[in-house]
């Protein structure tokens, strides 16, 4: 069939009935197996509490990228050898996440969903609840698949999740690659889009993690993908098409909340612009109609606690917006974590890169919009792609308020799909006009080497997505379990989570933030944490009284995990080993005691941690 | 579905793998059968039956049919929570071969008669190729491999943790326990009162890193249903005078909390 075979333009002659060699994937895939490597190193250095310069985790991770991103910059490589490439470049980026985070979930929200997929393989059933997160039970379609990868091969949530989310990592990346190529027309383009994307701040890591949002998003790229392969395939094809976009629409509707928004916004956005425009292919309006219905459905009937959970945020993020801009609160200082003022801030020259990496997408963006606006101003799927590059920047301005930083941060991931099909169009754009450049009074004698630039260019867009992507001071392992004499021993937090597991099972607990992820999981604890209900001053304050027993009362909550250290209320860094001299500053002692002033049975103290039962007492 | 190699194979493939999922003990074994049953094959066939006799190229067949497949693992949870047994080992093997059957026998009869599938690309690799990948596989098992490792952790501040618990419901003995990580062995003196008359338990106990001391103290007869204290303390024993943690728990204690 012709449209299947017209494909990209720049496809490398080959002989027939023979796939063109791999070219230079065996010696690209060799540099990227080095730096993951090197990166393993890195995090295994970090585990083992030595506090490793980041120095060998970059270079790593250049080792693995720089050499795929020269490449693809080359206008030699074939279609197929493209696609390998983005495959390569997104496996062994997402080897970088898994060298970090071995044995255990790491991230705040992994914690959540393994609970959540712990639960499911436990009692056969979905909808379990989870104190944590509770709206993450309403959307059981990451969980539910990982339960099915559990009971099936009796791997554990973690092994199952590594497994799914890989998967879903390789969904993404070819999808993406297809997606751009059936665009642009161009692998050329493709290859540099989706290497472009790499270097979204929540790619490397955020992206990556056990979360719904890591299954619900190559998803969206898979939908989007079939979408645009409808429209170019033959009238005969549609239908055949259909059945991708409406399984994949489904799966993204009970698998994350935001994502089946978003593709609706997409499909009503699409269906208008089909109107507007006056496209000659029939306008998908019973799809954005099927997006819309099922995601509302699934709103009202399954999941009502979405409004509760994502209203409070977007409302947060609206009011700080204006508070910002009218002067009423100071802007959100960049590269700073609100969760621990005590951490150490990003060093001056990875904010540089950062910074820098925005500003070469700002140039890319410009180049490439005029490119794309006089090449596809009539593909509404593209022109959607492009208001998303632009949503991108206006974003940005989100990170400057500070209870709207994290809405700007989620939706970059959405919207860096445009940016980075647009900005692989500014990419090649500046690639032809530096090969004609010539300034001797800039002393260019010779044009500049454009691959080299273009390069450069993208490896500063990665690593400095990485650095606004995620705290520096976490982007390598930390301790949690450690060999001492030849044994392993965990951390406070970790130890007390397994005892629990053991001699408390199905206890309910109120505890700090960190501490209540790990009794969640790999603890299998109810536990409660943060402002609701309101924990968190429970465990804070210098004195007990009537109203917050009332709280543990009225929910249930039996145990309450005393912890003196500050850094115990931090997701992403307090159920660590404590280093001393690094964040082992502790709360006031009557933090503790005023517990054992109850006169409560107090089964558990190792130092730091105690726990306290509240209906054990005279 | 004669005349339809790739579909006869999904199928056998399916029945084999999900037999091998519900029935085998061995994870490894499990796991090299459940990968295509949960992440290819269901796909694969929802995929050939939607296009039935047309043929996508193998970039876009290979995306389709792995993200069919996470998609249906996705809603297929959502359909299994609905019927009376859940989602259990044998209902997700049983449904995905169901799966499997019925995409490849709508493929089959959509694609009517014998298609002759066009001659796929070889691919060619030379020596060298092959030498450079599995040197890449063989460095990224590495990196996976190092990661499992867990190595000293000299700077990490140790710890030790003492608990108490009641050893039954009937609290007629208490369960007692010391875990040392430490970074070193380390000497303890365990004392236990309030669970017999007398001077308390005393004991000295030196515990390597990641021991665990843990032993049930049977309680003395008790009079009446005064609730009765029982408190562990443990010292270092090279800092006697200094207590260094403290657990208790009460016998016969209230249970008013809900």
């Amino acid at each position: 069939v012709a449209v299947q075979s017209e494909r990209a333009q720049d496809v490398e002659p080959r002989r027939p009935g023979v796939l063109s060699s791999l070219g230079h994937v065996p010696a690209l895939a060799l540099c990227a197996g080095i730096g993951l490597l090197i990166c393993s190193v890195a995090n295994s250095l970090g585990r083992a509490g030595q506090q490793p310069t980041e120095l060998i985790y970059w270079a790593g991770l250049l080792v693995i990228a720089v050499p795929i991103f020269f490449r693809l910059a080359s206008s030699r490589p074939g279609y197929r050898e493209r696609l390998v490439l983005v495959i390569l470049l997104g496996l062994s980026l997402y080897g970088v996440k898994v060298v970090r985070d071995s044995i255990f979930f790491n991230f705040s929200d992994e914690f959540v969903h393994a609970y959540n997929a712990q639960q499911i393989a436990a009692h056969h059933h979905l909808y379990h609840f989870n104190p944590v997160l509770p709206v993450t039970a309403h959307f059981p379609g990451l969980e539910g698949a990982t339960s099915a990868l559990m009971t099936l091969t009796g791997m554990s949530s973690y092994g199952a999740g590594i497994l799914l989310i890989g998967a879903a990592r390789l969904t993404f990346m070819i999808g993406l690659f297809l997606l751009f190529a059936r665009l642009s027309g161009s692998a050329r383009i493709a290859g540099l889009g989706a290497a472009v994307y790499t270097g979204a701040s929540n790619f490397l890591f955020w992206g990556a993690q056990f979360s719904y949002e890591s299954l619900s998003l190559p998803l969206m790229v898979v939908v989007l993908m079939a979408f645009a392969e409808r429209e170019a395939a033959p009238a005969s094809w549609r239908r055949s098409y259909a059945v991708p976009i409406l399984l994949g629409i489904v799966a993204i509707t009970v698998t994350h909340h935001v994502t089946s928004y978003g593709v609706a916004l997409i499909l009503v956005a699409l269906a208008i612009l089909y109107r507007a425009l006056g496209v000659q292919r029939p306008n998908p309006w019973p799809l954005a109609v099927f997006a819309v219905t099922i995601a509302v459905g699934w709103l009202l009937i399954a999941a009502r606690s979405t409004t509760g959970y994502l209203g409070p945020v977007l409302g947060d993020a609206i009011t700080a917006v204006f508070k910002t801009a009218s002067g009423e609160t100071a802007p959100r200082q960049l590269f700073h974590s609100s969760s621990s003022a005590a951490l150490g801030s990003t060093p001056l020259l990875a904010r540089l890169v950062a910074l820098l990496a925005i500003a070469l997408l700002a140039g890319g963006f410009l180049l490439g919009l005029r490119e794309v606006w006089r090449r596809h101003r009539s593909e509404p799927l593209v022109l959607v792609l492009g208001i998303g590059a632009i949503g991108f920047f206006a974003a940005l301005g989100l990170r400057f308020a500070p209870a709207a930083w994290e809405t700007g941060n989620r939706a970059s991931e959405f919207l860096f799909i445009g940016l980075a099909f647009v900005a692989a169009y500014g990419a090649l754009d500046l690639m032809r006009r530096a090969a004609t450049m010539r300034s001797p009074r800039l002393g260019l004698s010779k044009p500049p080497r454009p691959r080299a630039l273009l390069t450069a260019g993208l490896a500063v867009v990665l690593v400095g997505g990485a650095i606004s992507g995620w705290p520096w001071d976490v982007q390598l392992a930390r301790p949690l379990r450690v060999k001492a004499q030849g044994a392993m021993i965990d951390s406070e937090s970790l130890a007390l989570a397994e005892w629990s597991s053991e001699r408390l099972p199905g206890a309910r607990f109120a505890a700090p933030e960190a501490d209540a992820r790990v009794l969640l999981n790999p603890g299998g604890q109810t536990v409660f944490a943060g402002q609701g209900p309101d924990v968190e001053d429970i465990l804070t304050t210098r004195a007990f009284q009537p109203w917050q027993f009332s709280v543990l009362r009225r929910n249930n909550l039996r145990f309450v995990v005393a912890d003196r250290r500050k850094i115990s209320e931090d997701t992403l860094r307090g159920f660590y080993f404590t280093i001393p001299g690094t964040e082992d500053e502790l709360l006031p002692k009557e933090v503790v005691a005023k517990f054992s002033q109850l006169g409560v049975g107090r089964p558990w103290d190792s130092g730091r941690i105690v726990l306290f039962d509240m209906e054990n007492r005279r | 579905m004669r005349g339809h190699r790739d579909l006869s194979l999904a199928v056998v493939a399916a029945v084999v793998c999900g037999l091998v999922a519900a029935i085998v003990p061995l994870e490894a074994v499990r796991v090299v059968a459940a990968i295509p049953l949960a992440l290819w094959l269901p796909g694969f066939a929802i995929v050939e039956a939607a296009f039935g006799p047309r043929q996508l190229d193998r970039p876009q067949f290979v995306l389709l049919s792995l993200a069919m497949s996470l998609a249906t693992l996705a809603v297929a949870g959502i359909l299994l929570n609905a019927l009376p047994g859940g989602l259990t080992t044998l209902s997700w093997a049983l449904l995905l071969v169901i799966v499997v059957v019925c995409g490849a026998g709508l493929a089959a009869i959509r694609r009517g008669r014998r298609r002759r599938r066009p001659e796929q690309p070889r691919l060619e690799l030379k020596r060298r190729d092959i030498v450079l990948l599995a040197g890449a596989g063989v460095l990224a098992v590495a990196a996976i491999a190092l990661a499992q490792v867990r190595f000293p952790a000299h700077d990490v501040e140790g710890y030790s943790a003492l608990w108490i618990l009641p050893s039954d419901r009937s609290e007629k003995a208490v369960a007692v326990g010391v875990i040392s990580a430490e970074q070193d062995s380390a000497s303890f003196i365990l004392t236990v009162r309030g669970a017999r008359p007398g001077p308390p338990l005393k004991r000295t106990v030196r515990l390597d890193p990641g021991q665990e001391l843990s032993f049930d103290l049977p309680v003395a007869a008790r009079s009446g249903g005064a609730p009765q204290k029982v408190v562990a303390s443990l010292y270092r024993a090279s800092w006697p005078q200094r207590l260094f943690r403290r657990a208790t728990t009460w016998l016969n204690g209230s249970k008013s909390f809900r």
